[in-house]
């Protein structure tokens, strides 16, 4: 599997321990993610069963993956009756390469692109720039990160860690903006707006991601609110879209119970501003609109995740929720993930998807277990569940001496003899130890850790003296 | 941009050895795995009936709160004619030229726009991109969201309704629904869909700066929709 955008080459650790040094970081944060979660707790109330509509989308999601070569079958062929152009992409170097042909085919000079994770986690924007076709983001949130040379750190606010005034100094650090721009959104956002609509108009090409593909029609689902992904499938004349092979339904029935969790599950809304469906290239009767339509499928690591106890994560929608209820992601962000997923959706897919890489398996310890994510989750995918599988995973590639150090502890503790002689050397051992810090080895675990004094007499001796 | 003629109907990839090793990989395990704690209910291919809590009595009503709620104007029925709202919005919100989608019904409001001293713009982009004002026809309306549904091939382009600064809809009471499925349901083969549809729920907005919202993004800034009763005279 060839992927040219890489995890991070940095350890969680050190990623961590940067986020953790900005003191506007936590703040931010909180604030936005705060909005979102409450969002989607008021915007479920508004349906009379919303549990019993996360179950059947579970359920639903699961139905899908267990038929998804027959669904599949039918979506392309369905895509192609309607004129639009597959192409099937193993892996992220395939899909960079045929959309890079498309645009190289077509002369293209600027590429249009609304918010898709796919585009990020192949890296296409490196692949179209290196053939002179230039690719701008215009979801508001992701050209900012891609003005400031920076990856988005949400799914759903790929800015959340910029405030206005980094906006405008990022304004006019690259578009000329003069200091009499004012700070608030409304401003900031109409020079936003009267810039990146230049960009709509100019654009050769427009690549969207595709939020759900419905198989029995052909069709792919864009949501969105800006009109950034309604404007790029539009006004060029060439709309390819990238999708992960697993984000199909069959029908509009289960397509419609999606939407009816989706944009409430990522930003509390009932729909977003913007639904579009899109069957196929623009017909006659449209003066715009795309002539070429290409839908991408991608596998991309999908396919080792299928059949494997890691396939629920298959069922994710992209939603953000549990982002927002992760003790870990509301400390550190996204950025601390090293790479487009993060939180504990990302925790999970990361080592899935990049597993040749060193430093991936370790992201499945950016977690408590405390299982808020799953209660969020609208497909309730049981995020706990694979990370600590994950963790077991790990466990069975550990080191030989760690398995040793971990076997001759759990014989140890399995006699009483030898338990309670390590009970006594604990003691011993615990004034060895002092504070901790003087151990090897454990220094840097026992920083920021009190290490409890075992008690001077144990239970069983206080016990057998007759003195509890 | 090149003048290649756009393809087409293409295929490429290895359609068999891509859903091969997806199906090689299916048959590792026929069914899915569970964890004890959390086992994976069974649908029977049944999905829910998606029923929304009601804030009105009646459809109208419904619409025109969900509406208002994603910060569109309505106009209830019989309240002013669409000529009339047209006359309002060019008085009060800076409106020099207009875009009309391709509906016949739009004809009267036309004659209005011309009265008004308006710039009537050609339904294409690159006229429409100055248009103040675009007015289209909705093809339906959802009153548990407050969305209305445009079909671009009927409106002549996909644009119209895009890159205005003000967009009037006018949605005919008869063809509101109830939930987004409403109008989907009945769309079971490609030959049923357009090559565009577009459920719209209130102007575009963004919350990309401190998650702060901001109506109007891209698309329109405002958005109004104009109610009309279905003519019990019409045939």
């Amino acid at each position: 599997m060839n992927n040219p955008h890489k995890l991070a080459s940095t350890t969680l650790r050190e990623r961590t321990a940067v986020a953790l040094d900005d003191p506007t970081l936590r703040p931010k944060l909180r604030r936005a993610l705060g909005h979102f979660d409450e969002g989607r707790k008021a915007a479920l109330r508004h349906i009379e069963n919303p549990l019993e509509l996360r179950q059947a989308a579970r359920a639903m999601r699961t139905e899908i993956m267990a038929r998804l070569p027959e669904i599949l079958q039918r979506l392309a062929d369905n895509v192609i009756a309607q004129g639009g152009n597959v192409h099937w992409a193993v892996d992220a170097e395939d899909a960079n390469a045929y959309i890079a042909e498309v645009a190289k085919r077509k002369g293209a000079k600027l590429v249009a692109k609304s918010k898709s994770m796919a585009t990020e986690e192949t890296g296409l924007n490196e692949a179209l720039s290196a053939i002179g076709a230039e690719p701008i983001e215009t979801d508001l949130g992701e050209w900012l990160v891609q003005l400031d040379h920076k990856a988005p750190s949400h799914i759903i606010a790929p800015a959340v860690h910029m405030d206005r005034h980094e906006v405008k100094q990022l304004m006019k650090r690259t578009q000329g903006a003069s200091d009499d721009l004012g700070t608030t959104p409304p401003e900031l956002v109409a020079f936003a707006r009267q810039r990146l609509r230049e960009q709509f108009l100019a654009a050769d090409i427009g690549i969207t991601g595709c939020n759900l593909a419905v198989a029995d029609t052909g069709s792919i689902i864009l949501v969105m609110n800006e009109g950034n992904g309604r404007m790029v499938t539009a006004l060029p004349k060439v709309h390819i879209a990238l999708m992960g092979m697993e984000r199909v339904v069959e029908n509009w029935d289960q397509a419609d119970l999606i939407l009816n969790l989706l944009a409430r599950s990522a930003s509390g809304q009932d729909l977003s501003s913007y639904t579009n469906i899109i069957t196929g290239p623009g017909d006659q009767a449209e003066s715009d609109g795309a002539e070429e339509f290409h839908l991408v499928i991608m596998d991309n690591g999908r396919s080792d995740i299928l059949g494997s106890k890691y396939e629920e994560m298959l069922n994710c929608i992209r939603c953000g929720a549990c982002l927002n209820v992760c003790p870990v992601y509301r400390q550190v962000g996204g950025h601390a993930y090293g790479w487009v997923y993060s939180g504990p959706m990302g925790a999970v897919l990361t080592p899935l998807l990049q597993s040749e890489e060193p430093h991936s398996a370790e992201l499945a310890n950016a977690s408590t277990l405390c299982g808020a994510c799953m209660e969020a989750c609208p497909v309730e995918i049981p995020l706990q569940d694979l990370l600590l599988a994950l963790r077991q995973d790990k466990a069975l590639e550990a080191s030989r001496s760690e398995k040793l150090a971990w076997k001759a502890w759990s014989m140890a503790w399995s006699k009483q003899r030898s338990y309670e002689a390590s009970m006594k050397a604990s003691n011993i051992g615990s004034k060895v130890a002092g504070d901790g810090t003087r151990l090897p080895g454990l220094r840097r675990w026992a920083q920021g850790r009190a290490l409890l004094q075992p008690a001077k007499r144990s239970f069983r001796q206080r016990w057998a003296d007759g003195d509890v | 941009m090149s003048e290649s003629p756009p393809m087409r109907s293409t295929e490429s990839g290895d359609r068999a050895r891509f859903l091969g090793r997806v199906a090689s990989r299916r048959k590792t395990a026929t069914v899915p795995h569970e964890y004890a704690a959390h086992p994976i209910p069974s649908l029977r291919g049944v999905i829910p009936t998606i029923e929304y809590v009601p804030l009105a009595n009646n459809a109208v009503d419904e619409f025109i709160l969900h509406a208002e709620k994603v910060n569109a104007t309505v106009y209830r029925p019989n309240t002013a004619s669409v000529p009339e709202v047209l006359a309002k919005l060019v008085a009060t919100r800076d409106i020099k030229s207009v875009v009309f989608s391709n509906h016949a019904d739009l004809d009267p409001v036309r004659a209005t726009a011309e009265d008004l001293g308006l710039e009537i713009l050609a339904n294409v982009p690159a006229e429409s991109v100055r248009a103040d004002l675009a007015i289209t026809v909705a093809d339906a309306a959802v009153a548990g969201t407050g969305s209305i549904l445009q079909d671009s091939s009927r409106s002549g382009s996909r644009s119209v309704s895009l890159l205005c600064r003000i967009h009037l809809a006018i949605v005919n009471t008869n063809e509101i629904v109830a939930t987004p499925a409403d109008v989907l349901r009945h769309r079971k083969t490609p030959a049923d869909m357009p090559p565009n549809l577009v459920l719209t729920t209130g102007p575009s907005r963004t919350g990309d700066i401190e998650q702060i919202l901001t109506v109007g993004a891209h698309g329109p800034v405002e958005l109004y929709i104009a109610l009309v009763e279905p003519d019990p005279t019409a045939s």
